[in-house]
């Protein structure tokens, strides 16, 4: 006989974090307005620089990561790079840049070594250096220039969920209070609409999502490896998943763009023991090329793949059977804004696969005497 | 278990690394040839470059991206993924305000055909900047779009799983990145030739200790004879020799492997479970600006009981009991550390696949007949 699940017994904490964006969007966006507009004039490199680096570890350089194209939107000309903590800190040659670059350091807690470590290698070398932080009393938001204090509303930001979406519209934000500094143009009520109207179709289809994914976890709870296939910008919100894969249910998870899995991953196998995600947007210029690498995936490798898209496979141009969620984007001039909420599925997927696995997150919690020697590292080099 | 009976073309390849470096440095240590490659006036003009390519070719590209800005001096050098650089950077991403004729892009193929491959040169050559192949191969489909190619002539040789084309293109990478910063003086002649004979010199001193290295990527195969998960770390240069291992992770043995720094896989990776299952690869270059956390990271996966190896030119003692370190020469820059410090992982990998019985490439290709098998 055939069993029955009652999703409410297997909602957690990190479910209900991905809930919690749908109230957080509007709340936050209003806030880190506020917030960004008492340091947009602080600093003459607001007006003035060409060159923005944002930073931070774990989750929060992923969010930079995928706020490039807001950059280019906002910015023309501005050239956005987002580099990990450890490679600003360690190896990047500050020395050469201009002098009002502006580096953002985003750290919720603004308690990251290495984040902190980048802030002072970026005073020291006259930089611009800017604390994205919900910490106004951290060692980050001490240390650098300016403190752009996100002031989020009080929440459970364990496996860091909503603290991923609140760098990540804190950072469009930004974009936007400089572009209005530069060109004394309004765009920040433009794009609280545009947010607005994301997050309404967005969250229209959550119900469904979350059921398909609850059901998807029990399909795929004996899968044994996980690897989530995109390009782009959704390369960055495939990165984030992969992370809440490894921190909430405990699972490796490799993150491949789609012709290098050509070229590499696609030679793992068995393919049987794989649960693959495909992040595809039907507008972006790769599409020809993910969809034959899924066709690929599941013909010569004998993967189960997962699509996230806009669009059915059908109409991707993918030739084999593949499970489908329909995940709504914005629409196309609006592209930028598609990372705030691109990642929900697969970190839905990951709580449930938690809850399924019964696997606490974290393994448990932080051990000091495991993570004595790692995380909270004390050397600094500047 | 004997090692002879393993033996792979993993193994061969490496053994031949030192024979290689001496016609693969003077093959593209060739002013001659890198001074026909682009019209002249053109190198001491160059302000920007994006390199790129598949596969191993785009972990060559990586990890030599350090040398190459230090010896050319163009900062504003990147190696975008192939996805990322054909179907998602702009002309303003390519460029970066500079004109079409200080703009160099270079893709890395030894064999030059892939469809990507040629787009990446295509892509350049419709925004009208420079466009470059290295390759092995000057008549495939990439050298014919291509403006210019620039052959490294790599010797005939067993190139399967790819060890060699990777070594020389990281040869060909940094030797035009040296010609550029002669070309624009940002070196002199004398170091130009220094960086050849450095590179000479440490692949040979590297290979004197070849027989311990094998004999010890063996033993621990043996011991990760049932593992079916890997981890490859490294920072700065290196994060792209573990790109390379895990490449190698992937199509020896076909086992699921990943790649990180050492700040995310303490961020991340480390969080995850069964660690006792996860084979761990760890490039440690002492003279690394990252050397301390990479350690400190070391003895997090030690701490977390990771079975892992870790691959160091230190002779410091700085590592935990109970770690498998390998200890390799000891690079003259940091930047080089990656032209031979992927070997001790490759070799893992080569004979994890032997030990467990399985060819390469999922099956298809036999090592020891060296003779693919297609369906």
């Amino acid at each position: 006989m055939a069993r029955t699940y009652l999703k409410m017994y297997y909602s957690n904490t990190f479910r209900l974090q991905c809930l919690d964006i749908d109230p957080l969007t509007l709340d936050q966006f209003d806030r880190s307005v506020e917030s960004v507009k008492k340091i947009i004039k602080k600093d003459p490199a607001f007006l003035t620089s060409k060159h923005i680096i944002g930073t931070g570890c774990g989750d929060s350089i992923l969010a930079a990561a995928v706020c490039k194209d807001a950059c280019d939107f906002y910015l023309p000309g501005v050239h956005f790079e987002a580099v990990e903590a450890l490679e600003l800190s360690r190896f990047y040659n500050m020395e050469v840049c201009d002098k009002d670059t502006i580096i953002v350091a985003a750290s919720v807690s603004g308690s990251i070594n290495r984040t902190n470590e980048c802030i002072l290698r970026g005073n020291k070398n006259g930089l611009t250096t800017v604390a994205m932080t919900d910490n106004a009393d951290s060692k980050c938001a001490k240390c650098a220039k300016v403190l752009y204090h996100v002031n989020s509303p009080k929440g459970d930001n364990n496996a860091g969920n909503r603290t991923y979406f609140v760098n990540i519209l804190s950072f469009i934000i930004l974009m936007a209070a400089m572009a209005e500094l530069r060109t004394g143009n309004s765009y920040l009520p433009e794009l609280r609409e545009q947010v607005k109207k994301y997050h309404d179709e967005f969250f229209a289809e959550f119900e469904k999502m979350d059921d398909f994914l609850f059901q998807k976890a029990f399909e795929w709870k004996d899968k044994k490896y996980f690897e989530i296939v995109a390009d782009g910008t959704l390369f960055w919100s495939g990165r984030f998943v992969s992370a809440k894969m490894a921190e909430v249910p405990g699972d490796l998870c490799s993150v491949i763009d789609s012709e290098n899995f050509m070229h590499v991953n696609s030679i793992m196998y068995p393919g049987s023991q794989f649960g693959e995600m495909a992040m595809i947007c039907s507008y972006e210029e790769n599409v020809s090329r993910i969809a034959d690498t899924v066709s690929q995936q599941v013909k010569r490798c004998g993967r189960d793949v997962l699509v996230f898209s806009d669009k059915t496979p059908g109409e991707l141009g993918i030739t084999e059977k593949v499970d489908y969620l329909y995940v709504p984007v914005p629409e196309k001039e609006w592209h930028f804004l598609q990372p705030l909420y691109s990642y929900l599925p697969g970190s839905l997927f990951s709580a449930y696969r938690a809850a399924v696995l019964g696997e606490p997150f974290f393994r448990g919690g932080f051990d000091f005497e495991v993570f004595e020697h790692s995380y909270s590292s004390p050397e600094v080099i500047v | 278990m004997n090692k002879k009976d393993y033996y792979n073309t993993i193994t061969s390849q490496i053994e031949e690394l030192t024979e290689l470096v001496d016609v693969q440095t003077e093959k593209c240590f060739d002013c001659e040839k890198l001074e026909n490659l682009l019209p002249k006036g053109t190198l001491e003009d160059l302000h920007r470059v994006v390199l790129t390519g598949c596969g191993d070719s785009y972990s060559a590209c990586g990890a030599m991206l350090q040398g190459f800005k230090l010896l050319s001096g163009i900062e504003l050098s990147v190696v975008p993924d192939p996805m990322e650089f054909t179907r998602y950077y702009t002309e303003w991403d390519t460029k970066q305000g500079y004109p079409d004729d200080e703009v160099l892009v270079i893709a890395v193929s030894a064999s030059g055909g892939s469809e990507r491959i040629v787009e990446i040169l295509k892509k350049g050559n419709n925004m009208g900047v420079h466009s470059m192949l290295i390759s092995n191969n000057p008549e495939s489909n990439g050298a014919k779009e291509a403006k210019t190619v620039y052959w490294v002539e790599t010797p005939a040789g067993c190139n399967t799983p790819g060890l060699r084309s990777y070594f020389a293109s990281m040869i060909a990478i940094i030797a035009l990145g040296a010609f550029i910063g002669l070309k624009k003086g940002t070196i002199s002649e004398q170091r130009f030739m220094k960086v050849k004979q450095e590179i000479v010199d440490y692949v040979k001193n590297f290979m004197l200790d070849f027989e311990r290295m094998d004999n010890q990527a063996f033993e621990l195969a043996v011991q990760m004879k049932e593992l079916d998960r890997f981890e490859a770390v490294g920072d700065g240069p290196d994060y792209f020799s573990a790109l390379f291992v895990e490449q190698k992770v992937v199509e020896c043995p076909g086992v699921f492997c990943i790649h990180s720094n050492s700040e995310e896989w303490c961020h991340i990776s480390m969080m995850v479970r069964d660690n006792e299952h996860i084979g761990t690869v760890f490039m440690v270059t002492e003279d690394s600006p990252s050397y301390g956390r990479i350690v400190d990271t070391t003895w997090g996966a030690q701490r977390l009981g990771r079975p892992a190896l870790v691959v160091t030119d230190s002779d410091k003692e700085d590592f935990a009991e109970g770690l498998n370190v390998c200890k390799i020469a000891h690079a003259p820059e940091y930047w080089m550390a990656p032209l031979m410090n992927f070997c001790p992982g490759s070799l893992l990998a080569g004979y994890q696949s032997a030990v467990n019985d399985k060819n390469f490439f999922g099956g298809k290709y036999n090592f020891r007949t060296r003779e693919f098998k297609w369906d």
